[in-house]
């Protein structure tokens, strides 16, 4: 008996230690959400984790700036970058709903209003309802929503994150810009108004920059005209005395454009601190970067270019022109450099450092060799994207302008991120809503015409002397060129169903995107936008 | 009879038969051998009808005294076949037994316990020492491969560093563990790098999941139990040595091969002047030297036996391989007139592990092979790269990434056994096992691959678990009349600590000290430089109570009961116990029936319920974190955004599937021919997996969940036949085979009519899909357009869903369902020989009837694309075809095969009985010797799961690895990796003394 009892006191030593039936897992290295909160320092980090979402901002080029007029991703000529064919079709407006880029941005922004949700209910229990953060998340959540609804339109509306509707409806064009339009109206007085303090976040002239552009293109959105508010919404931003025009147009797109006084909305990329997300130099630079610019050889995947029709859309004495990336390429000793005037030059561009190895890439033609035109191995960026094609549809490098809007660092170490902070929303954009919702209204009114050439002046161009559709235009799509605004334009101006380079002309259910696959599948209660099935 | 007597007959031997009443005594000796001759120690010698018998000495010998000389011995020894000898006046007696290849009385391990073959009642298959995979076998799942019907062990090309993948019937689950429980002495979640092929004694596997519900949680993909070898009763110490030599080749027949310097230059590439098969450059005949030690001694109350294993293993990739060091002892030892048993296990490995890059393989296909390997051809001028991108010199590849790592695995086990009564036995053990791996990755300041503008990177990281066992039982076992039972009672609590740590640096002023001195780079110091750092700590906690009664009535009637009740922190409060429970019976049919025609006919009905974990700790839990890139922007700086990392399941709970298991056990013509039979349906309810949920309201678009239904079915035949058994002639075949269809009969109710998922994106390049998963359908369906030839520019026709020809890819309705890439059948047939001292073993393996996505070919097997990448060239390369990376019919191509995994042959050298040694035994085996199959790519061999597009790019860090890939997309073969099988050829001896 004695050896049982011995026997029971081991078990009991070795099995009873920890209580016999204990499931409750230590958590270590995750933070469990009784613990968090408890300081200022806790509440700004979580109040900035909604902000990340604006990290994919540049990612959703693809469909915002993109498949315009203005833009072309022709298949090269080693086929590097060519995935099947899905840039050149994004192009074409063919949008297959189960494509990523939609899953992406769809549920990118979401998952900032979920976030925003989420952080509302939080803040609301620590700080109460009427605290300045809860209306700089409440902004926040209808930027991301006025985002949605101009991609995808029929989106579901839910403020709820605890209760929200596991599978929720989607809500009409109109019914969700009438909730923007009441949330940012509803949240603006409790805004901050200083815009040094909220740099890169929502403050009151941010959200009335949000409601202008929205007023703007409300018939995009079946809401009708808005005019009025929208003059109205860009005056409140101009009258704020907290934005100018930077007297030289490339200040707002240095990689040290932090004190840019007319960047009203920014995207803070840092290329320590967020990651690979603003990539500008692998997607959409030309291939003789890697000369120009001191980069590893295969950095450029040159892809992205410019449509010719949209270059020459510029006045020669445009220094805005100096985004582009065009004519004779030279090496890293021709100084290249962008200047906050004129964008982007060479120093010393002579004879001497012409780049003139360009032929690797017309080495990579197979068996079409015969097709090229004898300029073909130069490094001349030529401003056609199709300027030859071979049969098989491939083009050359040095076909199609590039982008060089944002100052590029020569030999960085990592040339996938980029420091430049990327302007959502600039004053000189807010000018330019006020002047075209005055021109709607009075197609004669003097400030609206003062406006646009006070733009222009800032441009070299030439004041213009009658403002007509065509001028407004053009001043929208130069002036914000790639800045991710020029779907929006096309749709306001019902030029983005018309043919163009590579696009035939289409029906107004490309006006919208398809609702992802991923979400159709997901949530039952959504319904796919016509056009789509 | 006393007539007789009477008659004055003098000699009792006239007639034997009259005398037999008396007690009367006739001493017969002998000796008891197996087939080779070998002595068998402890054989039983019983006089038939009576209750007299003996048993043999240590040398075989054994004395009786019968009453008759003419008396029937039965001579019996475990695993060996019965035999009844009539003296017939003999009295000197040489008995041979041979191996009973139905072992009716084999003791197999069916955890918690251990019963007679005959008495199992569920699908549970037991291989030991002798039918083991002989050759360079290095990992103790290589012991197993192709010898149980039902359980595929594969691994395509020959990474030696990349895992088996082990799969029991079929696929059970959708995203939880899909690899059967490991099960090595008692430790659950054992892990087989701790112990060395040459220590097993035995491997039993539990198939279905009335064998399997008694480890309740983590059966429901099967167990394997793994018994290492203890002494064996003897009267004196062993000692055994056996080491190998081995050399391994690259099955060249079955490379896939890249277009030489000429066709490159032909098909339009870059001539950068050199010719160079890049492949030749970085492959090589890995050797291999192998030597085990051990010995040990039982006298009946002492046990121990100890061994010492290294293995120094030489891949074919250059300088992939591995060195390891494993010592082990296994102790026991009685007290109390045998009523205590104390035991220990410990063990302990080292592995130091080179893995190289296995990214170099495909870049040594694809890159050009009119590049040099160095600049000018001199290694002093560095390495040649043409700049292409993405392109990289597979020779730099390897040298300037190394990449190696360090595993140490240490197990220390204590048991006792207390017998306080006739047929009690109280059990407890406790065990610790302790898994560390470390690795250093270093990408030279002038590798392309790598280092890329960052002017050399070096990448540390750790990995450690902590495996704590605590386990008490009680059995008790007792018989009646007519009755056997064994009832068994136990409490069982695991705690799994795992930890991970690893560090980034970058920008080094010197290469020389590669990954060994972080601080020696300028990453963390430089504001902008590149670095990174991470630490995570999880724990999981199980605890259990379970139950089995084992019943046998009038030794042919079977009855087994189980039952497991588990708790698991992985769940919320409401979800985590579970219960699990197995019923299973068997019946003899041969005495009920009386059928003669068999020696044994047993059918077997079981029907049990096992459960499946998550691998995710916390996934019921909301926790909040950082997220990589996505850090907050406050007052002008950057900190840690915390925030969800993903979306919390409160409702998480166990995954349960029910399986019904019919079998029949079988021998005849006089156990000549003996095996098994087995059907089996199983559903698998409450799917642990990962699917896309709707945001909003999700934070995130995918989450955990329960959700689904899978239903599976398939049969097992086992036979076992001994063609030839004679004393210096043996023949014995066993062959396996095995089916299993896996439907998907739910997945998501909310997915619309006919829809589906798409998966296996990459096969050729972004965007284009290889796998389909859809309601009803079985998994592993492969889908492209269909390939209806090339236009007059060589670009690929597709059949539109009119039948029409288009060049339009980018129809997804165009996809149709081209294959599968699971098996009909897969089979393994074994034939050992034994002539005097020769043994002669060859074992064939094949799988029929899946099909592969073959990547490579998709991406690769294009002229047209020769000026990005080098094509490769197989029997399907045409010059018509100018497309490139496109992906359709024709890669989706059948890959049946039938390989010779493993011929030996042997011979024991005859020893004198004054030689100091016991057996010296030389062979020669060879491996994989050759490949019958159409399929186009370099292994047929049937991918379980698909490890993904990430692989194979850089360097990886394997971190705690989810289970090493996706299990609904079996059947794609992805060109980042480069595979290709090995052929190897051992020269191995064994000795005992």
């Amino acid at each position: 008996m004695r050896k049982i009892k011995f026997l029971f006191f081991v078990l009991a030593v070795f099995g009873l230690s920890r209580s016999c039936t204990e499931l409750d897992s230590e958590v270590y290295s995750e933070i469990t959400p009784e613990t968090f909160f408890q300081d200022d320092a806790q509440l700004s980090s979580a109040a900035s984790s909604a902000y990340t979402t604006l990290y994919r901002w540049w990612e959703d080029m693809w469909l915002m700036d993109m498949p315009t007029d203005q833009s072309a991703m022709p298949i090269r000529s080693n086929r590097g970058w060519d995935d099947g064919g899905r840039w050149p079709a994004i192009v074409r407006h063919d949008f297959p709903p189960q494509d990523d880029i939609f899953n992406g941005a769809w549920s990118g922004y979401f998952g900032g209003v979920s976030s925003c949700n989420r952080l509302i209910e939080i803040f609301t229990e620590n700080v109460g309802s009427d605290s300045p953060i809860v209306f700089e998340l409440r902004a926040l959540r209808a930027f991301y929503y006025y985002t949605l609804l101009d991609l995808f339109g029929n989106v579901p509306l839910e403020t709820s994150f605890s209760d929200a509707n596991p599978a929720p409806e989607q809500s009409s064009p109109e019914e969700v810009f009438a909730f923007i339009e009441s949330e940012l109206l509803e949240v603006i007085p409790g805004l901050s108004e200083d815009k040094g303090a909220t740099y890169a976040k929502m403050n009151k002239w941010v959200a009335w920059t949000v409601l202008a552009k929205m007023y703007l293109n409300a018939n995009n959105y079946n809401a009708g005209d808005h005019w009025v508010e929208a003059a109205e919404a860009a005056n409140n931003v101009i009258n704020s005395g907290a934005y100018q025009i930077e007297p030289f147009y490339f200040s707002n797109f240095m990689v040290d454009n932090e004190g840019s006084q007319e960047n009203i909305f920014v995207v803070p990329y840092d290329k320590v601190n967020t990651g690979e997300q603003f990539a500008i130099i692998r997607r959409a630079t030309h291939q003789s970067v890697t000369g120009t610019l001191d980069y590893p050889a295969g950095t450029s995947w040159g892809g992205v270019s410019i449509q010719e029709d949209f270059y020459n859309a510029f006045e020669e004495n445009d220094k805005r022109r100096g985004m582009f990336f065009i004519g004779q390429q030279y090496t890293i000793e021709a100084g290249p450099t962008w200047s906050e005037e004129i964008g982007f030059f060479y120093q010393n561009p002579i004879d001497e450092y012409r780049l003139i190895d360009c032929s690797e890439d017309v080495d990579r033609f197979v068996g079409v060799l015969d097709q090229l035109p004898p300029e073909a191995a130069d490094c001349n960026v030529n401003i056609v994207p199709e300027y030859w094609f071979t049969n098989d549809g491939r083009t050359g490098y040095e076909n199609g302008a590039r982008y060089a809007k944002w100052e590029l660092e020569t030999g960085p170490e990592n040339t996938a991120r980029q420091s430049n902070d990327y302007a959502i929303f600039r004053y000189a954009h807010i000018l330019l809503i006020r002047a075209e919702a005055l021109w709607r209204m009075n197609s004669g009114s003097a400030e609206a015409l003062m406006l646009v050439n006070q733009v222009r002046e800032r441009a070299g161009v030439d004041p213009l002397d009658i403002l007509t559709e065509d001028d407004l235009f053009w001043e929208f799509k130069k002036e914000l060129a790639m800045e991710n605004h020029a779907r929006t334009i096309l749709i306001r101006y019902d030029r983005w169903l018309e043919p163009w380079f590579q696009k035939e002309q289409q029906d107004s259910s490309r006006n919208l995107y398809p609702i992802p696959l991923n979400q159709l599948n997901a949530n039952p209660n959504l319904e796919q936008n016509p056009g789509y099935n | 009879m006393f007539s007789n007597l009477d008659a004055g007959v003098t000699s009792i031997s006239v007639d034997h038969r009259d005398f037999g009443a008396f007690n009367y005594q006739v001493t017969v000796t002998g000796t008891v051998v197996d087939s080779q001759g070998a002595p068998l120690p402890g054989a039983t010698v019983i006089e038939k009808g009576t209750s007299n018998g003996t048993q043999s000495d240590f040398d075989g010998n054994f004395s009786i005294q019968v009453s008759d000389p003419n008396a029937i011995l039965v001579v019996s020894y475990i695993g060996f076949r019965e035999v009844e000898l009539p003296l017939e006046g003999e009295t000197e007696l040489d008995i041979t037994l041979s191996e009973d290849t139905a072992k009716l009385d084999e003791v197999v391990v069916v955890g918690y316990g251990s019963l007679q073959k005959k008495e199992i009642t569920s699908a549970v298959a037991s291989v030991s020492t002798e039918d083991f995979n002989q050759g360079n076998v290095f990992t103790s799942e290589q012991l197993l491969q192709g010898k149980v019907a039902g359980l595929d062990i594969t691994k395509a090309g020959s990474d030696l560093n990349q895992p088996f993948s082990i799969r029991l019937r079929g696929v059970s689950t959708l995203g939880a563990n899909s690899t059967p429980l490991i099960v090595i002495d008692g430790v659950i979640g054992g892990n087989l790098d701790l112990v060395d092929p040459n220590d097993i004694a035995s491997i039993d596997v539990l198939k279905d999941a009335s064998a399997a519900a008694i480890y309740g949680t983590r059966g429901s993909a099967g167990v394997i139990l793994v018994t290492t070898k203890k002494g064996s009763y003897s009267e004196k110490a062993t000692l055994n040595y056996s080491s190998y030599v081995s050399f391994d080749e690259p099955l060249n027949d079955r490379r896939i091969r890249p277009a030489t310097a000429e066709e490159n230059i032909r098909f339009g590439g870059v001539d950068f002047g050199s010719n160079t098969n890049f492949e030749d450059e970085i492959l090589r005949t890995g050797v291999s030297n192998v030597h085990n030690l051990s010995f040990s001694r039982n006298n009946g109350s002492t046990n121990y036996r100890a061994s010492i294993n290294y293995r120094d293993i030489g891949g074919t990739l250059v300088d992939q391989g591995f060195e390891q060091l494993n010592a082990r002892i296994n102790i026991s030892q009685n007290f109390l007139d045998d009523k205590l048993t104390l035991g220990s296990i410990v063990s302990v490995t080292k592995r130091e592990i080179n893995y190289s890059n296995p990214a170099a393989l495909r870049h040594a296909s694809t890159f050009s092979p009119t590049a040099p390997v160095y600049i000018n051809d001199d290694p002093q001028q560095g390495y040649f790269e043409t700049f292409i991108e993405q392109q990289y010199n597979p020779v730099a590849m390897i040298k300037l990434n190394p990449h190696l790592g360090v595993r140490k695995n240490f197990l220390g086990n204590f048991k006792l056994d207390y017998k306080p009564i006739t047929g009690l036995n109280l059990g407890m053990s406790y065990s610790i096992q302790s898994t560390n791996e470390q690795q250093g990755v270093y990408s030279y300041s002038n590798s392309r691959a790598g280092a890329e503008a960052t002017n050399g990177r070096a990448r540390r990281s750790s990995y450690d678990q902590i495996n704590e066992l605590f386990e008490a039982t009680g059995t008790y076992t007792g018989e009646t009349d007519d009755w056997a039972y064994t009832a068994l009672l136990g409490y069982s609590y695991q705690t799994i600590v795992d930890e991970s740590f690893s560090v980034e640096n970058t920008d080094f002023i010197t290469n020389e000290l590669t990954f060994n001195n972080l601080d020696i780079g300028n990453g963390f110091r430089d504001p902008e430089g590149v670095r990174a750092t991470a630490s995570n700590k999880q724990e999981s906690l199980l605890a259990s109570f379970f139950g089995r009664i084992n019943l046998t009535f009038k030794d042919n009637y079977y009855l087994s009961a189980s039952y497991r009740r588990e708790g698991s922190s992985k769940f919320g409060q409401n979800n985590r116990w579970g219960n699990f429970w197995a019923l299973s019976g068997g019946a003899e049919l041969t005495d009920l029936f009386k059928i003669k025609a068999f020696n044994s006919l047993k059918m077997r009905v079981g029907y049990g319920v096992t459960g499946n974990l998550p691998s995710q700790n916390y996934a019921y839990l909301p926790t909040l974190g950082a997220i990589p890139g996505q850090q907050g922007y406050v007052d002008g700086s950057f900190l840690p955004a915390i925030q969800p990392t993903s979306n919390p399941n409160p409702d998480l709970k166990w995954e349960e599937k029910g399986e019904l298991n019919v079998g029949i056990d079988f021998a005849l013509m006089d156990y000549r021919i003996s095996g098994s039979v087995d059907y089996y349906k199983r559903n698998t309810k409450d799917l642990l997996n990962v699917i896309d949920v709707p945001s909003p309201p999700n934070l995130f678009n995918q989450s955990l969940v329960n959700l689904g239904e899978l239903e599976s079915n398939g049969f097992e035949v086992q036979i076992n036949f001994q063609a030839i058994n004679k004393a210096d002639f043996n023949w014995e075949i066993s062959a396996n085979a095995a089916r299993n269809v896996t439907k998907l009969i739910k997945f998501n109710n909310d997915i619309p009519e006919g829809g589906g998922l798409l998966r296996g994106e990459g096969i050729a390049q972004n965007g284009s899909y290889a796998a389909y998963i859809q309601e009803g359908e079985r998994i592993g369906n492969i889908i492209a357009p269909t390939f209806a030839g090339y236009n007059s520019e060589g670009l690929p026709y597709f059949l539109d869903e009119e039948g029409n020809r288009t060049t339009d890819n980018q129809e997804a309705d165009i996809f149709t369902v081209q294959g599968n890439g699971l098996p009909d059948l897969t089979a393994g047939i074994a034939n050992t020989f034994r002539y005097k001292n020769w043994d002669l073993n060859f074992f064939f393996r094949g799988a029929f009837g899946h099909d592969i996505a073959n990547g490579r070919r998709a991406r690769y097997e294009h002229a047209g694309y020769v000026g990005i990448q080098n094509p490769v060239i197989t029997d399907g390369f045409t010059e018509e075809d100018k497309g490139l990376l496109v992906w359709h019919s024709l890669y989706v191509e059948d890959a049946s095969f039938v390989k010779l995994d493993n011929a030996t042959l042997g011979y024991t050298i005859p020893l004198s009985d004054d030689s100091v040694l016991q057996k010296l035994r030389l062979y020669i085996s060879g491996q994989n010797l050759f490949v019958i199959t159409n399929y186009l790519g370099s292994d047929p061999e049937v991918r379980y799961l698909d490890r993904g597009r990430g692989i194979g790019r850089t360097p990886g860090f394997s971190g705690n690895p989810q289970y090493g890939g996706d299990i609904l997309v079996p059947g794609i073969d992805r060109w980042e990796l480069g595979q290709y099988p090995n052929r190897t050829i051992t020269l191995g001896v064994n000795i005992s003394l």
